[in-house]
């Protein structure tokens, strides 16, 4: 990690962006609805494109050895203090070790399932495990966003993720939540429309948590609206983020399923396992930091206050306007 | 297993006792405990095979005077334990396969399944199950007119000549195979509904419905152990200690329940329900007091015979395949789940004593045969395991197709083997034979995986880092610059910090 001062930048939250200003209120009519524009083009948007964010991503991660090293220790740590405690399982599931939530989410309940059952024990290793992956997840929040505005990760990336740690915790139980969801739309829908049930639910949660760490990082507010405004930021128009959360899916489960070897239970995952899983959750780091980079272009467009969901017009009697 | 000799049928029938060497029914005994102390020890060799006729499958073997028997789709064979020859068999009209069992006494007797011809794994018979008022039995020997031709029927033949000494009716479809015990056979069919079957004569002494309770010849009052609608008593039937503990599963609806039936009278003694939401569990095994079985929550658990208590559960990997029971030894537990692990429980309170994955499906039971732990495996393999150590000593490949149930004897291991090579394969003692001792895969072999470890980290490493920084180079690693800033929304140092680099 480098010390050296650069020029000054952005660290930390910039003016909140106010109701009254122009720029908000120039913007803030531009609602679609919901996930409206999310899958559209990115013309006019505040988010950057996919392309620049995902390459920023690269770039905020791929440039910092300290992020790629924390993966690996991360992901070997975690290995081996499982199987200290008695876990067996396949080492494939490795590859989500450090995904975002919900897809992590996914890597809690199977390891406590596994471990425990279900039963209180879960229960109990569930709360400890989202308790840590707050932790860890907001320490390598607040790492990427020092890498994408400094250029750089020292301690001070660690100091100003721990303040997002409450959010995130809230994201991970969010993210319980929307697995449920997922589940009971599974079961009750059987295994077509179920199974689509439960995929949107992964993915909405994404959508509209995804921003939430780096919102708390950047501007220090409660857990509440850190939510509010990540959920905000996602609903800006055409900026294809419904298409980033899709994209992230596919790679987080169907693809790391099928690429990482390691399928058979074992305490010894092979050579090739360990490069794929490694390789896969840096990938994750660079995900985290492509939603990073596109909550901190577009956070001035952010609106404070929801945006009035526009009318139809023919819903919009002229003479209710009269009355005003 | 109970050892009592009824003397009321000295004049020819039978009772069931353990026989020297015999491995009279489903995993050994009517306890199903899985073990023969004097059983072969490893390594092993082929002893011989026994393919099906006509590519059929045949069910586990029971093992009694030196023969192997086994059941088939058109007959029931029985197989020379020495050479493997086929020392007689006679013919069957059909019906779902299950082991049979064998009646060690004066007259030793063979009980199979039979029928209904056409019968599948899928479709439940549409006959009316039994009732209290009319239970059907036919306590003659020869086939009886009465006798449904939508159900099973229990075959008894002479095991000395083969003659058939009586059959049975059973209301619906069985597949739960023959238990004897004492003086009485137990079967179940797929109305729920459990016999109890004289060995004497063919009468069926008692029925008990899972679905609807009981309704016990001779047991007036007799409190059912209804369990659910649609429920199938079609995983062996254990007995112990005048229990006889049958589970009802509800394939359709996910549902099972375990139930003890008072030997003698039918009465329900206690029941319970494992888990909800799924029919998979694995057969019951008895003794010591304590009913061991696998459910679908992955618990394997321990309870009590005489109330239905659970004294302790222990978590496995997978589900149980209802074709698996545990192996009981004095004081201990084996089990093995669907994914193939193989687990040693301490039987008073069920802790792990020590666990062996096969990454392979299991569809058989385990068994001991000495100081040694035997299992079939579905890709073909039989593998043997050292009862203390928990490590591999020995295993051998028997082609494509499974390994299922394994019958002991002293000299042999008769194994069932499935697929397109399907038969009997009986397996002994090999003075020649190499042992191995291979620890199981999910034991942390520290070394090696740290080295796999480092050296996948340098390679992940240097294949990311050395591409940033040529990308750092090519880019810069931070936001673009200032006059960009209004196209990123980012904002100058003049704004608002929250908070200041330390």
């Amino acid at each position: 990690m480098s010390g050296k001062s650069k020029k000054r930048r952005p660290r930390s939250s910039p003016a909140r962006p106010s109701v009254t200003e122009p720029v908000v209120q120039e913007r803030a009519p531009r609602r679609a609805g919901l996930f409206g524009g999310s899958m559209v083009s990115a013309g006019e948007s505040s988010l950057p494109t996919l392309g620049r964010s995902l390459g920023r991503g690269f770039l905020a991660v791929l440039t910092q050895p300290a992020l790629v090293i924390a993966a690996i220790v991360l992901v070997a740590a975690t290995w081996l203090l499982l199987v200290g405690f008695g876990f067996e399982g396949a080492p494939g599931r490795l590859s989500d070790t450090l995904a975002m939530p919900p897809i992590s989410t996914y890597f809690d309940l199977g390891t406590g399932v596994s471990l425990f059952g279900l039963g209180t024990s879960f229960l109990i290793f569930l709360g400890v495990a989202s308790i840590v992956r707050a932790v860890v997840t907001a320490v390598l929040a607040g790492l990427i966003v020092e890498s994408i505005v400094d250029g750089r990760t020292s301690r001070y990336g660690v100091l100003i993720g721990l303040r997002a740690v409450p959010t995130q915790l809230a994201v991970q139980l969010a993210s319980i939540s929307f697995i449920f969801i997922g589940q009971a739309a599974l079961q009750a829908l059987g295994p077509g429309i179920g199974f689509l049930g439960s995929v949107a639910a992964l993915v909405g949660g994404l959508f509209f948590t995804g921003f939430a760490p780096t919102a708390a990082i950047r501007q220090g507010r409660g857990v509440v609206e850190s939510l509010r405004r990540s959920g905000r930021g996602a609903m800006l128009p055409g900026g294809r983020h419904l298409t980033l959360c899709a994209l992230y899916f596919i790679v987080s489960l169907p693809l790391a399923l099928l690429v990482t070897p390691g399928s058979e239970i074992t305490a010894n995952p092979s050579l090739a396992s360990w490069i794929v899983v490694f390789a896969f959750n840096v990938l994750h780091l660079v995900f985290m930091a492509t939603f990073a980079y596109r909550w901190i272009v577009a956070e001035p467009d952010v609106p404070d206050q929801p945006v009035p969901r526009r009318q139809p017009a023919r819903a919009r009697p002229a003479r209710v306007r009269g009355r005003r | 297993m109970s050892s009592a000799v009824v003397s009321a049928f000295a004049a020819g029938p039978v009772a069931a006792q353990d026989g020297a060497g015999a491995w009279s029914q489903f995993q050994g005994g009517s306890e199903h405990r899985g073990v023969l102390a004097e059983g072969p020890a490893p390594p092993y060799r082929t002893r011989w095979t026994f393919p099906a006729p006509e590519d059929e499958e045949l069910s586990g073997a029971v093992i009694v005077e030196d023969l192997a028997i086994s059941v088939g789709e058109r007959a029931v064979y029985a197989v020379d334990l020495v050479s493997g020859e086929l020392a007689w068999e006679v013919s069957r009209t059909g019906g779902p396969i299950s082991t049979p069992a064998v009646a060690i006494g004066n007259r030793t007797t063979v009980l199979y399944l039979e029928g209904p011809d056409g019968a599948d794994d899928t479709s439940p018979s549409a006959s009316a199950s039994p009732s209290a008022s009319s239970p059907s039995a036919s306590p003659t020997s020869s086939p009886s007119d009465d006798i449904d031709d939508d159900g099973t029927v229990l075959v008894a033949l002479d095991l000395a000549d083969q003659t058939e000494r009586w059959r049975a009716a059973l209301g619906a479809e069985s597949r739960s195979g023959v238990t004897v015990d004492a003086d009485t056979a137990y079967v179940g069919d797929v109305d729920g509904v459990v016999y109890a079957i004289a060995l004497a004569d063919g009468r069926i002494r008692w029925t008990s419905d899972l679905a609807e309770g009981s309704g016990a010849e001779g047991a007036t009052g007799a409190t059912g152990c209804e369990a659910f609608d649609g429920g199938h008593v079609d995983v062996p039937i254990g007995v112990a200690e005048d229990r006889v503990i049958v589970v009802g599963r509800n394939v359709d609806g996910g549902a099972v329940a375990v139930g003890a039936l008072s030997a003698s009278t039918g009465e329900c003694a206690w029941r319970v329900f494992p888990q909800l939401g799924s029919s998979a569990i694995s057969a019951p095994a008895a003794a010591e007091g304590i009913v061991v079985v696998g459910s679908a929550d992955r618990f394997v658990r321990g309870l009590a015979a005489e109330d239905g208590q659970e004294r302790w559960s222990s978590l496995a990997l997978s589900v149980f395949s209802p074709f698996s029971a545990p192996s009981l030894p004095p004081g201990t537990v084996y089990m093995a789940d669907l994914g193939g692990g193989l687990y040693r429980l301490d039987a008073s309170d069920g802790a792990r004593v020590w666990s062996y994955q096969f990454n392979e499906v299991v569809l058989g039971s385990p068994v001991v045969s000495g100081d040694t732990v035997l299992l079939g495996l579905s890709d073909g393999r039989l593998v043997a395991l050292n009862a203390t150590s928990g490590h591999l000593v020995w295993q051998a490949g028997t082609g494509p197709g499974r390994l299922g149930a394994l019958a002991l004897a002293p000299e042999a291991i008769v194994a069932e083997k499935g697929g397109r090579n399907a038969g009997l394969i009986a397996f002994e003692h090999d003075p020649q034979g190499r042992l191995v001792d291979v620890p199981s895969p999910t034991e942390l072999d520290t070394p090696t995986t740290l080295s796999r470890i480092g050296l996948a980290a340098v390679i992940v490493v240097a294949a990311l880092l050395v591409p940033g920084i040529f990308l750092r180079r090519r880019f810069g690693a931070t936001l673009p610059e200032p006059e960009d800033a209004d196209d990123d929304g980012i904002e100058d140092d003049e704004e608002t910090e929250e908070t200041e680099r330390p």
